[in-house]
């Protein structure tokens, strides 16, 4: 038998060994079975067991014994705590210490005393394990072979074991829910398809997630340690994240910034940033936190969205205009009709050559311009009814080059063809796929010094079923400039001192009614334009 | 030059009217009368029996192309319908000898006429 302070320094030597089991990550049932073990050993006439409260069932569960016998285990197992109901379920009842001195005689064994009694055991003093919030957790029980009570050191060891055995259900319970909080954290920061990006305050990355893998393209090893920077497509954008965002003093913001970013690949995108301070209970700042969500599939939804309101708008325009044109037609086309005919009948009255004649000479080219304008305002937003007929493209552009005649008389100009073995014919409003060479010719004309050299290529090819003409017309000019290319078929829009700024947007309007295509090359001398027409 | 042409000329504008009437004279024709509708143009062409008509389309009461269809029913005359509307496509237009889109110059309408009066310059 030990005396006092052998006991002293072996239960506290017992309580290290669990405290070092909890400390190594033991599980519950590991740390409680040590406890057990570590009393039994300070106590060896003693059997010790614990039992823990089932939330869910509102039950007591055996959770370590070494050496109850297995038929009292299973008898004790799940029992409701209740005012009389043994040791232990009194203990978990109350909350309170219970201690049976003589299990034969005690009114709280009543009704089951036959269990104890064969399991050979006649007291039984229990704890309750209870909780820092005042929940009871479970018991711990001292069973004895004889009837008998605890003196005060014994009273104070049993208590000091329930509360060894409440910090270690505590804490590992704890530590589960935070596991299973990671695990969820780790679920959601792998799962979610936007970049997640942890920095110290430095800014150099600490976390990686899978999302931020994908999204650019880098390994998380190839990132981690560096600055953020290297994510940035513009050095100016992570200076200003640092003044927006990315300071310890930074307030609390969940509106979200546009920056533009670089994957591994060189390739920008466009990102929506949300970025916060992470920090302690304490509240101290420990790195940076931010999410990214790749935004180039709405940025171009949203493009193509206002694409189809400005088509909408320049639909609407056009039908506005279509009616406007119809309704000036008639009255415009007999005024002019009234100019036409006093200049054809003045003719033969007005000396040539004289003053007079020179006067209406200017009258007449006003008559034709206004005529002009007419004409182009009719042919972009009157309605089209082709006039289809089966012809040889190379007769069209032709004619339309023979009608400029009077543009490049005296100028040092070459329509050269390069059709080779191309087959020329389709089914086209000849009148207006005139006009659209007409047009053609008429800007690179008015665009080239001399010698001005416009060459047309042909060639065929198939689109699915359909065979397409393929005509190529390119001049020896400056070219169009970058601001022209991208807005060339835009209604009104000319460089020229002069003109409408319809014959582009005529051309498509024509070569679109043939079902084919007009585009700019990215040819890099000269202005060329390729178009397609069924066959 | 041969016998002067006869033409009957009808449009609801007297301006183009003068204008055509001076004109087709430079050209040494006679016309021999003016209408405002399609009605009068019937009315002149039996009347008259000219050697071509030029007409508008758009006239109070008849237009210039029923106007002709009538006219062509009757009597063999050459009908040049000169209109500031496009040609249009539903019409049977077989009796009308051409169409020209206003504004039309001296040179188109020389042709013009010497088309459906078969060289008549």
């Amino acid at each position: 038998m030990m005396n006092e302070r052998d006991l002293l320094e072996s239960d506290l030597r017992g309580q290290t060994r669990v405290l070092k089991r909890l400390a190594q990550g033991a599980s519950l049932d590991e740390v409680l079975h040590t406890l057990v073990e570590v009393a039994e050993e300070s106590r060896p006439d003693m059997i010790g067991s614990v039992m823990l409260m089932e939330a869910e069932s509102g039950t007591l569960r055996l959770a370590a014994s070494r050496r109850l016998p297995d038929f009292y285990c299973t008898a004790v197992d799940r029992r409701i705590p209740g005012p009389r109901c043994g040791s232990c379920g009194t203990a978990a009842f109350t909350g309170k210490r219970v201690v049976v001195e003589d299990i034969a005689t005690d009114p709280l064994w009543h009704g089951f005393r036959d269990i104890p009694e064969q399991a050979l055991l006649r007291a039984c003093w229990s704890e309750p394990i209870i909780a820092s919030t005042g929940e009871v957790l479970g018991t711990f029980a001292m069973y004895y072979s004889v009837p008998r009570s605890p003196c005060a050191s014994e009273l104070e060891f049993v208590s000091s074991i329930a509360s060894l055995a409440a910090l270690a259900i505590e804490r590992v319970r704890y530590q589960s829910d935070v596991e299973r909080e990671r695990a969820v954290l780790k679920t959601i920061v792998n799962g979610i398809p936007d970049a997640l990006l942890m920095t110290g305050l430095d800014r150099n990355i600490t976390h990686f997630s899978r999302g931020a893998c994908r999204m650019f393209q880098y390994d998380a090893d190839e990132v981690l340690g560096k600055s953020t920077s290297i994510l940035y497509a513009d050095r100016s954008d992570f200076e200003r994240m640092a003044e927006e965002r990315f300071h310890i003093a930074a307030d609390e913001r969940f509106e979200a910034t546009e920056v533009r970013w670089r994957r591994k690949s060189g390739a920008t995108f466009v990102g929506e940033m949300v970025g916060k301070v992470i920090r302690d209970e304490r509240d101290q700042p420990l790195g940076f936190l931010a999410l990214i969500r790749d935004i180039t599939d709405r940025k171009r939804a949203e493009a193509c969205l206002a694409e189809s309101r400005d088509k909408l708008v320049q639909a609407e325009r056009l039908a506005a205009m279509g009616k406007m044109v119809s309704a000036i037609a008639h009255e415009s086309r007999n005024a002019l009709q009234r100019i036409q005919v006093g200049i054809d009948v003045l003719e033969y009255d007005i000396e040539p050559d004289s003053e007079a004649r020179e006067d209406l000479n200017r009258i007449r080219r006003a008559k034709n311009d206004l005529q002009h304008m007419h004409d182009e305002l009719r042919s972009f937003a009157g309605p089209i009814q082709l006039d289809k007929s089966t012809a040889s493209v190379a007769e069209v552009w032709r004619q339309a080059w023979t009608n400029l005649h009077v543009l490049h008389q005296g100028r040092d100009v070459q329509l050269i063809e390069a059709i080779d073995d191309a087959d020329l014919v389709c089914e086209l409003d000849v009148f207006r796929i005139e006009q659209v060479f007409r047009n053609l010719f008429e800007n690179s004309l008015a665009a080239c010094a001399d010698p001005v050299r416009i060459t047309i290529a042909c060639s065929n090819r198939n689109d699915g079923e359909q065979r397409m003409l393929c005509v190529s017309v390119r001049d020896n000019g400056p070219g169009l400039p970058e601001e022209l290319r991208a807005r060339v078929f835009e209604a009104f829009y000319t460089t020229k001192a002069k003109g409408t700024g319809l014959g582009m947007a005529i051309a498509e309007r024509f070569i679109t009614a043939h079902r084919g295509t007009i585009e700019i090359s990215d040819h890099p001398d000269g202005a060329e334009f390729l178009m397609t027409l069924p066959q | 030059m041969k016998r002067s042409l006869r033409i009957v000329i009808a449009d609801d504008e007297a301006d183009i009217r003068q204008g055509f009437r001076r004109l087709l004279c430079k050209l040494g024709c006679e016309v021999v009368g003016e209408a405002e509708n399609g009605g009068d143009l019937i009315a002149l062409c039996a009347a008259e029996l000219p050697d071509l008509v030029i007409t508008d389309v758009r006239m109070p009461e008849m237009s210039g192309i029923e106007a002709a269809k009538v006219i062509a029913k009757a009597i063999a005359i050459p009908v040049i319908v000169v209109s500031s509307y496009e040609r249009p496509d539903d019409e049977d237009c077989a009796f009308i000898a051409d169409f020209l889109l206003k504004p039309i110059c001296i040179t188109e309408l020389r042709a013009a006429i010497n088309t459906a009066c078969d060289g008549a310059f």
